[in-house]
């Protein structure tokens, strides 16, 4: 009969193992805890805010006291706080602010803009870094891996410094203050052309090979053999993508100015400017800015989990 | 089907080798050739080139009597099976044997009749709906070999199709494309370095190293017939045995003195070594045409060695002895009940009919 582990290694020797492994375990999860702690209190912070009434943002509690308050005016419309008239209603509730904020300044237009900003990019990069990562990474062309260096390249120069030029170069175009001004530059990626590179280059080439012989052209390859093992690289950048161009702040303010085309970081800094720091409102604002991020997140999380699939492969 | 014809083909690489030289085939229709030989000796690289996935540096490719050199991969009307099959791992089994027939625009009825019969013949009609990465290596060949089928090509080209395999395995999927090369009778060129593969597939075998023919033949003639040294010693397991020998004459007769043994050549072998008498020449033997004296019942005269024995393989079937002479170790095919003991001196007769002869010099086998 086969001995069981106790009485192979006896019954102390098994024992202090399990403490050890319990006392390492232990270790890790307060490190971790630490680090997950730390990550989530500001963001629970932003809530607590949110939620607060305008004169106990300053009372350094985390629970709310009591919730914010918004006017009603006799139809029954929400009113800014500054247009309050007498025999308005008051009403509070924990979404008070959210639509205080959502009606102090015109945050729809800048959801909008954000969303039609941040979709095209994402989109567009997807399309322009696959062509460009494919033709780094699989065709042969005299120069390649030197542009690829160039290109590469480009990512060492800091934002700043291009800044100046690029909003000179798009004034001359006539673009300055449109959506187009924001969407253009960030339709090509260098970093994103770098992380479809590297992905497709770890596909093993005789699948292609044996889709050549399948009959099928170079973007045939592309569509129907690459792309869909790189849905976790894609989900990727797009992710990436669209989490930095909701995000983007400083090259929006160079060069968007009427509020008919500002996006939501642009749009938040109004409360910090022509109300002085609401800051209940700026947490407001960015949580219901946070909403399609968090979608795209869980989304795409599927992607990122899932293993990539090149297990077609024999024993190699 | 189709004849494939290679004229004077040669892949030079950009920095100047030749992985290809000169490498002139004529291949009938319907036949089942196999490139054979050792790791890096070109043999891939001209699959590579008839496949249309490797340019041609020079020569001529012609396919069904058409010049292909320039004809890239997709329409010459070619399969190939790779060796890590290369199955596309998004897509189910139906699906990767149907995606070249979709890529032609193939109707859909007919894909579908065109993959279930395949299934059929692969029996692979219960794992359509599976992925690669669910399926065995055994299995993933099949598939692999089906992708190849569905698409009636004029020619298969197998690119050593069965490493992958486990040595069971193997067997059971060489006998398999034994039977569809037989049942399809398409043109096939099979790469390998195992030459029992080749033995077993090739209704012609070729055999190259260093990206040169050395011998074109049937398996029987490659092996009863070795033009030079490597071909002798590449086919046959255990190899062939070369030692050393000098050629004697003592009247009219020829011998082959090794030092520790003297063997007489037999009257057709005469004017074989005429020429080299007080030489040396390399002499060949198979293993299977050495004998055990106590169960040799030819004739015997001088072609006798006697030998220690070093190591002993008992296989079941059959039963390997390593001898050693003073001079050179060799190996005997012997049988399995002949009781044999380490370190003892044993009688070993040479077929002397089945003797090859080949110069020192230039290593090819003296006419």
């Amino acid at each position: 009969m086969a001995k069981t582990k106790e009485q192979f290694y006896g019954q102390s020797l098994v024992e202090e193992r399990k403490r050890k492994e319990m006392i390492s375990n232990l270790i890790a999860y307060i490190i971790l805890s630490i680090g997950a702690f730390t990550m989530v209190i500001p963001f629970l912070w932003t809530i607590s805010t949110a939620l607060k009434d305008p004169s106990d943002v300053y009372d350094g509690r985390f629970i709310p006291q009591r919730f914010s308050y918004i006017y009603v005016d006799r139809d029954g419309k929400f009113v800014p706080s500054n247009a309050y008239r007498e025999g308005y209603k008051e009403i509070r509730a924990w979404w008070a602010n959210f639509v205080k904020a959502w009606i102090a300044v015109p945050f729809d237009k800048y959801y909008r803009n954000s969303l039609i900003v941040a979709t095209i990019t994402t989109l567009g990069q997807l399309v322009t870094c696959t062509l460009a990562a494919y033709a780094f990474a699989r065709l042969r062309w005299f120069g390649r891996d030197a542009v690829f260096l160039l290109y590469l390249g480009t990512l060492m120069v800091p934002f700043t410094v291009t800044m100046i030029p690029v909003y000179i170069l798009f004034k001359w175009l006539g673009l300055v203050n449109t959506l187009i001004a924001v969407i253009l530059p960030a339709l090509f990626s260098a970093f994103g052309t770098f992380l479809l590179r590297q992905f497709f280059v770890s596909i093993p080439y005789d699948l292609e090979e044996a889709a050549f012989i399948d009959g099928a052209n170079r973007l045939q390859i592309l569509w129907h053999v690459i792309l869909p093992l790189s849905k976790g690289a894609l989900a990727t950048l797009g992710t990436f993508t669209f989490l930095f161009q909701w995000n983007d702040f400083l090259w929006p303010l160079v060069v968007l100015n009427s509020e008919e085309v500002k996006t939501i970081p642009i749009g938040l800094t109004a409360f910090q400017s022509a109300y002085g720091s609401q800051w209940e409102l700026v947490m407001a604002a960015s949580l219901i800015a946070l909403i399609p991020v968090i979608i795209i997140y869980l989304f795409n999380q599927r992607f990122f989990t899932e293993s990539i699939m090149l297990t077609g492969f024999g024993g190699r | 089907m189709a004849k494939v014809i290679l004229k004077h083909v040669s892949k030079i690489y950009e920095n100047g080798v030749r992985a290809v030289d000169d490498f002139n085939l004529e291949i009938d229709d319907g036949e089942f050739i196999v490139l054979v030989g050792p790791s890096g000796c070109g043999k891939t690289t001209t699959l590579r080139m008839i496949a249309g996935l490797e340019d041609i540096t020079e020569g001529e490719l012609w396919i069904d009597n058409v010049l292909v050199n320039n004809v890239p991969p997709k329409d010459r009307d070619i399969a190939m099976v790779f060796q890590n099959y290369a199955l596309y791992p998004h897509m189910t089994v139906y699906k990767n044997m149907a995606f070249g027939l979709k890529l032609r625009k193939v109707p859909q009825e007919e894909i579908d009749k065109r993959v279930k019969e395949a299934a059929e013949i692969l029996g692979l009609q219960a794992l359509l709906d599976r992925k690669p990465k669910q399926l065995s290596g055994g299995q993933r060949q099949r598939v692999a070999l089906g992708r190849a089928i569905v698409r009636k090509p004029k020619v298969f080209l197998f690119d050593e199709p069965l490493s992958n395999l486990d040595a069971k395995l193997r067997v059971q999927m060489r006998a398999e494309i034994n039977k569809l090369h037989a049942r399809l009778g398409v043109t096939t060129i099979y790469v390998t370095h195992d030459q029992v593969e080749a033995m077993t597939l090739g209704t012609r075998i070729v055999v190259m190293r260093d990206g040169k023919i050395q011998q074109v033949g049937t398996p029987l003639e490659v092996y009863a017939n070795p033009v030079n040294k490597f071909v002798a010693g590449f086919i046959g397991s255990p190899p062939m045995n070369f030692l050393e020998v000098t050629v004697e004459q003592a009247g009219d007769n020829y011998y082959l003195n090794e030092g520790s043994f003297r063997i007489l050549l037999p009257k057709g072998k005469f004017s074989q070594v005429s020429e080299y008498v007080g030489r040396k020449v390399i002499m060949g033997i198979r293993p299977e045409h050495l004998y055990d004296r106590s169960t040799y019942n030819g004739p015997i005269n001088e072609n006798v060695i006697s030998a220690n024995v070093e190591i002993t393989e008992i296989l079941g079937a059959e039963q390997f002895v390593y001898f050693a002479t003073e001079k050179h170790p060799f190996v005997a095919k012997v049988d399995p009940f002949v009781h044999v003991k380490l370190g003892e001196k044993r009688e070993v007769v040479v077929d002397v009919e089945k003797l090859h002869l080949f110069d020192p010099d230039t290593e090819y086998v003296i006419k």
